[in-house]
């Protein structure tokens, strides 16, 4: 799965340490997410969604 | 550290209880006429500290994030399943002679060490632990 977190985090200029601070997960988390190495769980990505204010789909989305 | 702490005390007890209890000592000689009470307790204070050590697992794990609960998740299944085999070729190890051979080249006289037991297993499963973590965390780095 895709994500535009990198580019959304980016422009608030937040470092992942910060998002993962918002998101209540590790760094590791936000990186693993960031690099498409990890997909996180529903109420994770819903929890980013709010964060961004953006629908779900718009910052996660298949390839 | 309540974590450690537990795992720590389940290996000493459990090793305590092999050497002292099932292996050449002179102690060994009369420990089977002890009360049955007292040797019940002896023989289970090891798997009573490896429960502790499994709850406090359980409660740090709870504490996690998703990721690394899921990473820690798969280091334990792979250290368990990695440990089951290993004890069930140590019987075929053990016929062919070929774990004597080792405990004997170790010069440590780990005669205790020749079928599996608790230490042993306990051992085993730490080290696919870790193992299985390393690999997993080089996964998601």
């Amino acid at each position: 799965m895709k994500n535009k977190l990198r580019e959304l985090r980016a422009a608030k200029e937040w470092s992942q340490s910060d998002l993962a601070d918002k998101l209540e997960v590790s760094r590791q988390t936000v990186n693993a997410i960031e690099t498409e190495k990890y997909d996180p769980s529903l109420p994770l990505a819903f929890k980013a969604a709010r964060l961004f204010k953006l629908p779900i789909e718009e910052i996660f989305f298949d390839k | 550290m309540k974590v450690n702490y537990w795992l720590f005390f389940a290996i000493c007890a459990g090793a305590a209880n092999v050497f002292l209890f099932h292996s050449r000592l002179p102690l060994q000689e009369d420990y089977l006429t002890w009360p049955v009470g007292l040797r019940a307790i002896i023989e289970l204070i090891p798997l009573l500290a490896a429960l502790l050590w499994i709850r406090s697992i359980a409660k740090w794990m709870r504490g996690m994030d998703e990721m690394q609960r899921r990473i820690t998740l798969e280091a334990w299944l792979f250290g368990a399943a990695a440990t089951l085999c290993v004890l069930s070729f140590w019987p075929l190890l053990d016929e062919s002679g070929v774990s004597a051979a080792i405990l004997k080249a170790t010069k440590f006289h780990l005669e205790a060490l020749d079928k599996p037991n608790f230490p042993l297993t306990l051992c085993l499963l730490c080290i696919f632990y870790v193992l299985g973590h390393f690999i997993l965390n080089r996964r998601y780095k």
